[in-house]
């Protein structure tokens, strides 16, 4: 059995596409825009769901300051800005390899706001700190002095979006192709039928 | 970076792949005729598809005889065409693997080594490997063959238990032993077990459906009149009507005869129909018959194959031409041996006074001259034998000549320890006698006794004779004693002596002393010096 992709499985696009590129190249271009704007709308709807305000309790996580959170500040503009769409390859074990239409999300604000607490939902565990010793350097444990910041963190946020996340799910861009999952599989059955009409219609003449 | 996936089609590789197999199997299946149930309708389809395969089988089959044939004439081995056709159509009864696959097999194979005997080894070799691994015959041929240019990364890739410093190492014929011996019997084996002989049978269907194939387009061709296939299409649809309406007014014709009571069964059970049928198919066989003995297998390949035996007379010819000059050269190189210089010079010196070293070096020379190599091994055991007598030999002469050297030595000193004694012995005799040497020359002696006395005693026996040196004693004494008589007078006469003191100048004369004491004086004088006594200071 072949391994279970996330994603829209759709049928007919890979040999669409080479009849077109053989037979009809401007069915091809009229075919790849209406895809781009599949996926912009997928886009444009993951946008609209980025909050503009920060969790409440998290102020200082909207406020440039330097230190490690410096480039991890929440700006929501730069979170909107960084979900992006592109279109790659997927390999996965065997000799099974698709092309994917991605949403990506940039930002490290928006990833840190799109995964907090599918891992550890109340924080990292927290190894308590000796007086006098180092801290310790393993990321599975946090030596911090306050122990109940990350879980507050992560409290704050699924607060905000009335979302708690485990595994592989997400609040924004994951969720976002989640609830679009039917719309983009008729979206893009239309395109391909559409291409296709188009197709036999030319090679009828 | 998150990265989620909206849409995606799998690219299905390896399904796509197997399906491919599997429709190819399912084919191939048809082909042996196992489809059941074939309904008169599906069954005169698959008549023209069986017809249609056949001539494309046999279109193929002829593309790739003069394919090879092409080649064989491009490495200068044409003459072997017809053998190798042979040898092929052989290989893929033996083995089940089909003639399609073995001749780019073999065309790969014989275009890198040149040689037709190497390249059915190789062949043979190919086949061994592609049924122990299931690669493909071209993949291993062309491994094989790229491996004989010398890329052996191709065959390092097969993975048939070379490693690379193996590969690296080793040349060819070594890589081709060790293959060799690894898939040995191989084809053999697989050829007995029931896929084999499967393919075995889908060989002889394959032949058979070539054959069809040619006799359909040998009559096609004869169809198509003097000027070929040209109007063959027109003439193919003119025909199947002709036949159309021939079958028809057969059909009543012979429902007519059938009702005619004696015309009807002519010669017992044997219709006149059928004897008409008879009749047409021992035409038909005669006519096939007589084309096979006049001509090769099949139209397309019977200019290229009476062109090959054209050449193959040739290269006949060619080949009688050099084995007379090989003669020529075997005599003449008979002849040399006969008068082989090295092998009189070998001879004469064995005849000689020669050591045992040198005469099994001689020996092994001329065993190396002789076409036979056991001698060569009884000549090298003698060699290395005289070579360590030889050395054994200047072994012990190096310890005589050392000890004799010994010998020599204490012999030496031995003498000078004797001499020395001697020499001890004088001085002895030297020192005692001393008082007697002394005494010449000593007041109221005599030269001469002491003389003697020391030639005598002091060194009898040691110095020579000097008697021969004569010298005259008494004149020598009387010299003596004129000498002293000389000295006596000189001591009585007056004698003049010159002083030249420091600070008062030159004394030559009487007149110089006498004024040098008065001004001495004066100055004693002067200073109170005493004039008694000797002056000091």
């Amino acid at each position: 059995m072949p391994p279970k992709l996330k994603g829209v499985e759709i049928t007919g696009y890979n040999e669409t596409v080479a009849l077109l590129k053989k037979f009809d190249k401007d069915s091809l271009k009229i075919m790849n825009k209406e895809i781009y704007q599949v996926l912009k709308v997928t886009q444009m709807d993951a946008r609209s769901q980025v909050p503009n305000m920060v969790p409440s309790g998290l102020s200082n996580w909207g406020k440039s300051s330097g230190g490690a959170w410096g480039s991890r500040e929440y700006q929501p503009n730069g979170v909107r800005m960084g979900i992006k769409t592109k279109i790659d390859r997927q390999r996965t074990k065997g000799m099974w390899t698709s092309k994917t239409a991605f949403i990506t999300q940039s930002d490290a604000a928006g990833a840190i706001y799109e995964t907090a607490g599918r891992k550890n939902p109340h924080g990292h565990p927290h190894a308590p700190r000796i007086k006098g010793q180092k801290r310790g350097t393993s990321k599975n444990y946090s030596n911090s002095n306050n122990p109940d910041a990350g879980e507050w963190f992560i409290n704050q946020i699924e607060k905000q979006s009335n979302l708690t996340v485990r595994g592989k799910q997400g609040r924004i861009v994951t969720k976002t192709v989640e609830d679009r999952a039917p719309y983009i599989e008729n979206e893009m059955r239309e395109v391909i039928s559409k291409a296709t009409t188009r197709l036999n219609a030319k090679l009828a003449k | 970076m998150i990265k989620v996936p909206i849409f995606f089609q799998l690219n299905k590789l390896g399904l796509i792949g197997a399906q491919k197999e599997l429709k190819k199997l399912t084919n191939q299946t048809k082909a042996f005729g196992i489809t059941s149930k074939l309904s008169i309708g599906a069954a005169s389809v698959a008549l023209t598809a069986y017809a249609k395969k056949s001539v494309a089988a046999a279109i193929a089959d002829q593309k790739a005889q003069a394919t090879l044939a092409q080649t064989l004439k491009n490495v200068g081995k044409s003459a072997a065409t017809p053998m190798l056709t042979r040898y092929i159509d052989t290989l893929q009864r033996a083995t089940g693997v089909s003639e399609e696959l073995l001749r780019p097999a073999f065309e790969k194979l014989v275009r890198a080594t040149g040689d037709v005997t190497e390249s059915q080894r190789l062949l043979a070799l190919t086949l061994d490997i592609s049924a122990s691994t299931g690669k493909t015959t071209e993949q291993v041929s062309a491994s094989l063959a790229k491996a004989y240019l010398g890329q052996t990364q191709a065959l390092g890739r097969l993975g048939i238990g070379l490693s690379k410093a193996e590969l690296k190492t080793s040349n060819f014929e070594q890589i081709t032993a060790k293959l060799t011996k690894l898939f040995e019997g191989q084809a053999k084996v697989a050829a007995n077990t029931y896929a084999g002989q499967m393919a075995i049978l889908g060989v002889s269907a394959q032949e058979a459906s070539e054959r069809i194939g040619i006799e359909l387009i040998n009559s096609l061709i004869s169809l198509g009149g003097q000027n070929g296939v040209e109007n063959l299409a027109n003439q193919v649809e003119r025909t199947a009507t002709a036949v159309s309406e021939v079958i028809a007014g057969l059909t009543t014709v012979i429902s007519t005869i059938k009702k005619i009571p004696i015309l009807g069964n002519i010669g017992g059970n044997t219709s006149i129909v059928g004897a008409t049928i008879d009749a047409i198919r021992g035409l038909g066989r005669k006519s096939i018959a007589k084309r096979d003995a006049k001509t090769d297998a099949n139209a397309f390949d019977r200019g290229l194959n009476n062109r090959a035996l054209d050449l193959a007379t040739k290269i006949v010819a060619k080949k009688k031409e050099a084995a007379k000059i090989d003669k020529a050269a075997a005599a003449n190189t008979k002849l040399q041996k006969m008068f082989d210089l090295d092998a009189i010079q070998i001879a004469a010196a064995l005849k000689g006074k020669i050591s045992d070293l040198d005469r099994a070096s001689l020996l092994a020379m001329q065993a190396l001259k002789t076409e036979d190599k056991n001698d060569d091994i009884k000549a090298l055991e003698d060699l290395e034998q005289a070579k360590i007598s030889a050395d054994a030999k200047d072994r012990a002469r190096k310890i005589k000549a050392l000890q004799d050297t010994i010998a020599f030595n204490k012999a030496a000193l031995d003498d000078w320890e004797a001499n020395f004694a001697k020499m001890s012995s004088n001085a002895t005799k030297m020192l005692g006698l001393s008082a007697a040497a002394y005494s010449v020359g000593a007041p109221n002696s005599t030269y001469q006794t002491g003389l003697q006395q020391a030639q005598t005693d002091l060194f009898k026996g040691t110095f020579p004779n000097m008697d021969y040196v004569n010298f005259d004693l008494g004149s020598l004494g009387a010299a003596n004693a004129q000498m002293e008589a000389g000295i006596a007078a000189q001591q009585a006469a007056n004698i003049t002596v010159n002083v030249n003191p420091s600070g008062s100048g030159f004394i030559g004369n009487q007149d110089d002393f006498l004024r040098t004491v008065q001004m001495a004086l004066q100055i004693g004088g002067r200073n109170g010096y005493s004039y008694s006594g000797i002056a000091t200071g």
